[in-house]
């Protein structure tokens, strides 16, 4: 059973607690979001469940222990991090940038072997974008290029995929093939964690919800536990109008705060 | 394609452009050894290609299969003393000067950067301005070089130490402190210099020196350089699946399970034993570490499993051909080899830059 | 905590650099180099480790390292600029086959006339030189040790001569040895004749008991102390070296109240040749200069560098000029 989370997890800057201390579990099979404002620690708790940072007190796990105690190829193995999109100078072809993804599993010498292969070749698939493969990724758009990224990230043939604002600099059929995506890699088995600032596009596709504010969580669970129109007010500063959707999750719609309290 | 590709025009390149390894060795190989024979065999005085063979053949086969071998003296000297050590070491100065270059271009994930921008290179230059200064360049041929090694790895040290805190090198940092001390580093040399100018001799052999330079190459020479030159590549062959994922970000290439700072550590040390071995060996000789990898990059692209062993070996050959143009253009004064490879260089890159550019804005 | 980490090494590296700056001004050198402290400086035949007359000749030069000589030389390598004009004094200029650039230098050579008309190449080049087949090679002491190291393995005898000189004896006694080296002795033998008379003669211009003129020599912006040529030329000369006199050792910048204070009677200058007009002028209206006795009595001698400059035979010139001017008609002027 492949479970992660943090235990009263914190971090501290220049001697001041800017995140935490966070307690949260997340399950196999899950697609859940991390949402909040702007600088509420979505990106932090993100890095911490990867296994990047280290938090300053409290602990990170990876089913029954401390995730820093495994090895970091295997941490490397099981969770998979798709960062924000960046910009990349050099122009390596779509097929090389895939075949980097397999360094946990080949480490420094080993050739690449049949199995490397076939993940590569079944991420590409999965993420509809065989056709690029002989491209320079530097010469994609960003939608083709965050594809990239997400099958690079399969490639390793991970357990968990934690996302970092993967629709932020899309298109938004772009953003909604991603989502999709990461819906049906949850439907499969992988634990699906995204972290976003847009909350209305992904909760029709996430089982839960972990809301934070000011590096707190301070709500998770199903969107109706989570979303109401008293929390969304205080957290985010807007009025928001739910509007139910066939498809059973509402949708919200914004008004700016009035400015009488 | 779509209007929100922000693509750099510079690398704008697809496999396609891409010159297929078996054709860029078969170019290349060929140009490595004539440039070898060409080295060795011109030079300010005439010897025949015959006696250069003998020579050779004197020397590397055993003394009872040459009996009937005859060459003079002073061609043997000429050929086996004079020649080929100084063939070899600018072979060795400049694969070692365009594998740092590889190296650090992957660290600072910029194909502009070059092997100065962390201090090894004035560290080298300072200590062998002390060498010089000191008068103990004058007692041993291995204190000029050695100064320069130690000049190289102690301001690696210092570097290092002021832009690491806690385990962690930030390499925004490491480029900041590497420029600082490189610029500090070259005042005190200047410094030295003028302190000493009155001292007219010294003075002539540092700034030879400062502008890089290959005469008087000994074996000693070679042995001090080539073994370090050697080492080093081997070692970053290794590490070439980790400089690739260090390439697209140090974030992306923990979550691939690369030792980020430790990598960090190993490229940068790495880097700057390269470059205090050519620098203690050849004086300043700058360029090669920049347009070298970069050109070798735009050809076969940025893989480093294929461009480090392709740059180090472009770079052995180019430094040999142009130290042989600054012995050949005005005997028998030779140009000082720095000097050189700027000329030969710069143009090179500006030619290679404008043709990726109009490449791209043709697509 | 972190600020102190990041101002040490820097700080660290800055005094190490400074005190290594600080050490080498203070063993500052006379003209052409350091002194190695290995080397003990004596008078007399100590400089001069040499064997019996017979062949094949020993002798040792200045990095301790014995040179045979198996026969008497005639093809023969200077590579420094002093030790061309050894060799021109004691070998026959047929018999030099190369030379430092300097010897080709108009504006700093005393060996023109030779090279002009033998034409030997220059020796920077060591595949030239190499290719010349030499019988003996002499490189100075303060030569590259690179360039000596190579010269050594090819064969060759190499004799690496110390160029400074801190005496006209020690001078005298190098023109023996080149003379031992290279089998000249009769014509090295005459040569040290010739370069002790000139001295002595010189020396004859001062009238007995006269007061010891205060002589300030000038290159540039320094001056001569102890433990140079110049000092060893003054005192014979009957003269004071300022410079001594005030403390400095070896070859070291003097400022404008130090000149001011010390108000030397006479001060001896070099400059290039074709200038020395230009350099006296220069002399006489800089401000501290010409608040000085030389100045206001017009006891400036302006010298050429080509004899004001080298340690070597040609330094008789340099003695003989300052004795005329000082002891002979004694009025300003400019020499050579």
């Amino acid at each position: 059973m492949s479970v992660i989370g943090a235990r009263q997890a914190s971090v501290k800057r220049g001697g001041r607690t800017i995140f935490g201390p966070a307690s949260i579990k997340i399950g196999a099979g899950e697609m859940t979001a991390l949402i909040g404002p702007n600088g509420s620690g979505k990106s932090t708790l993100l890095r911490l469940l990867a296994g990047l940072w280290r938090p300053d007190s409290g602990d990170v796990f990876l089913d029954d222990k401390t995730i820093h105690s495994r090895p970091r190829k295997e941490i490397a193995r099981r969770i998979s991090f798709v960062p924000q999109e960046t910009q990349i100078d050099f122009s390596f072809t779509v097929a090389e940038i895939l075949a980097m993804g397999r360094y946990a599993h080949r480490g420094r010498l080993k050739p690449q072997s049949q199995a490397d292969r076939t993940a590569v070749l079944a991420a590409a698939a999965d993420c509809d974008i065989t056709y690029l493969m002989d491209r320079a990724v530097n010469s994609l758009s960003g939608g083709e290029r965050q594809r990239v990224l997400i099958a690079r990230s399969l490639v390793v043939e991970p357990e968990f995929i934690l996302l970092d604002e993967p629709t932020a600099n899309l298109d938004i059929h772009h953003a909604l093939d991603v989502l999709q995506l990461c819906e049906s890699l949850s439907r499969k088995g992988k634990t699906v964690i995204v972290a976003t600032h847009d909350f209305n596009l992904v909760t029709r596709y996430v089982t839960r919800l972990i809301l934070l504010q000011e590096g707190l969580v301070i709500a998770e669970g199903p969107q109706e536990d989570v979303l109401g129109p008293e929390t969304i007010r205080k957290v985010f500063q807007v009025e928001a109008e739910m509007v139910p959707m066939k498809t059973g999750h509402p949708v919200y719609v914004f008004h700016q705060r009035t400015q009488n309290p | 394609m779509s209007a929100a590709a922000q693509s750099n025009p510079l690398t704008n390149a697809s496999s396609r452009s891409r010159l297929r390894l078996p054709i860029f060795y078969g170019i290349l190989v060929p140009i490595i050894f004539l440039s070898l024979l060409a080295g060795v065999g011109i030079g300010s005085t005439h010897i025949s290609w015959i006696t250069i063979l003998r020579v050779v053949e004197f020397k590397i086969l055993p003394h009872a299969w040459t009996t009937s071998v005859h060459v003079t003296q002073a061609d043997a000297v000429i050929v086996w003393l004079i020649r080929v050590p100084r063939v070899i070491v600018a072979f060795f100065v400049g694969a070692g000067l365009a594998a740092a270059g590889v190296l650090l271009q992957a660290l600072f994930r910029n194909p502009l950067a070059e092997p100065g921008l962390v201090g090894a290179g004035e560290g080298a230059v300072l200590g062998g301005v002390i060498s010089f200064v000191t008068g103990w360049s004058a007692t041993s041929v291995l204190s000029l070089p050695l100064m320069a090694m130690a000049g190289a790895l102690l301001a690696l040290f210092v570097v290092y130490v002021m832009s690491t805190r806690g385990g962690v090198t930030p390499v925004a940092t490491l480029l900041l402190a590497g420029v600082a001390t490189s610029a500090l580093l070259s005042a005190v040399a200047s410094l030295l210099l003028s302190v000493n100018i009155v001292n007219w001799q010294i003075a002539q052999e540092i700034v030879f020196w400062m502008m890089g330079g290959l005469d008087a190459r000994t074996w000693t020479h070679v042995w001090l350089c080539a073994p370090f030159v050697v080492l080093g590549v081997a070692a970053c062959l290794i590490q070439t699946r980790d400089l690739d994922l260090l390439q697209l970000g140090e974030e992306t290439a923990a979550s691939f399970g690369v030792d980020v700072e430790s990598s960090k550590r190993m490229l940068t040390l790495t880097a700057a034993i390269l470059t205090g071995a050519a620098v203690a060996v050849a004086g300043l000789i700058g360029f090669v570490g920049l347009v070298v990898p970069h050109a070798v990059r735009l050809v076969l692209g940025p893989s480093n499993r294929v461009l480090l062993p392709a740059s180090a070996l472009t770079g052995g050959a180019f430094l040999v051909l142009c130290d042989l143009l600054a012995r050949t253009i005005h005997p028998p004064t030779e140009i000082r080899l720095g000097i050189v490879t700027a000329l030969c260089g710069g143009p090179l890159f500006i030619y290679l830059l404008l043709r990726q550019y109009r490449g791209a804005a043709n697509s | 905590m972190h600020s102190i980490r990041t101002i040490v090494p820097p700080a660290v590296l800055i005094l190490l650099v400074v005190a290594i700056a600080g050490a080498v001004h203070t063993y500052a050198s006379p003209p052409g180099g350091l002194q190695l402290p290995v080397l003990e400086r004596e008078d007399g035949d100590a400089r001069v480790r040499t064997g019996q007359p017979q062949y094949p000749r020993d002798a040792v030069d200045s990095d301790e390292i014995t040179v045979s000589i198996a026969r008497p030389a005639h093809r023969i390598v200077s590579q420094y600029w002093s030790i061309d004009e050894f060799v021109y004094s004691v070998v026959p200029p047929q018999d030099v086959v190369a030379v430092s650039e300097s010897a080709y230098v108009e504006e700093i050579s005393n060996v023109l006339p030779s090279v002009r008309q033998f034409k030997p190449a220059v020796a920077t080049d060591p595949e030239r030189v190499v290719a010349l087949d030499p019988d003996l090679m002499f490189v100075s002491n303060n030569g590259r040790a690179d360039y000596t190291s190579l010269a050594r393995s090819s064969g060759v005898p190499v004799y690496r001569m110390e160029t400074n000189f801190e005496t006209l004896d020690q001078i005298e006694q190098n023109i023996r040895l080149v003379g031992y080296l290279t089998g000249q002795d009769e014509s090295a033998a005459k040569e040290a004749s010739r370069f002790h008379d000139a001295i002595d003669k010189a020396v004859s211009l001062r009238p007995p008991g006269s007061p010891k003129p205060r002589i300030l020599g000038l290159g540039g912006r320094y001056s001569y102390g102890k433990k140079t040529l110049f000092q060893d030329v003054v005192t014979k000369l009957g003269g004071v070296n300022v410079g001594a006199e005030n403390g400095i050792v070896g070859y070291d910048a003097v400022n404008f109240e130090q000149i001011i204070r010390w108000d030397p009677e006479w001060i001896v200058a070099g400059a290039q040749t074709g200038d020395t007009k230009q350099v006296l002028a220069t002399l006489m209206s800089d401000p501290a200069i010409s608040l000085t006795q030389a100045a206001r009595n017009g006891h400036i001698v302006v010298i050429d560098n080509r004899v004001f400059l080298p340690m070597s035979p040609y330094t008789s010139i340099l003695v003989q000029a300052i004795a005329e001017a000082i002891y002979g008609r004694g009025h300003t002027g400019d020499k050579l």
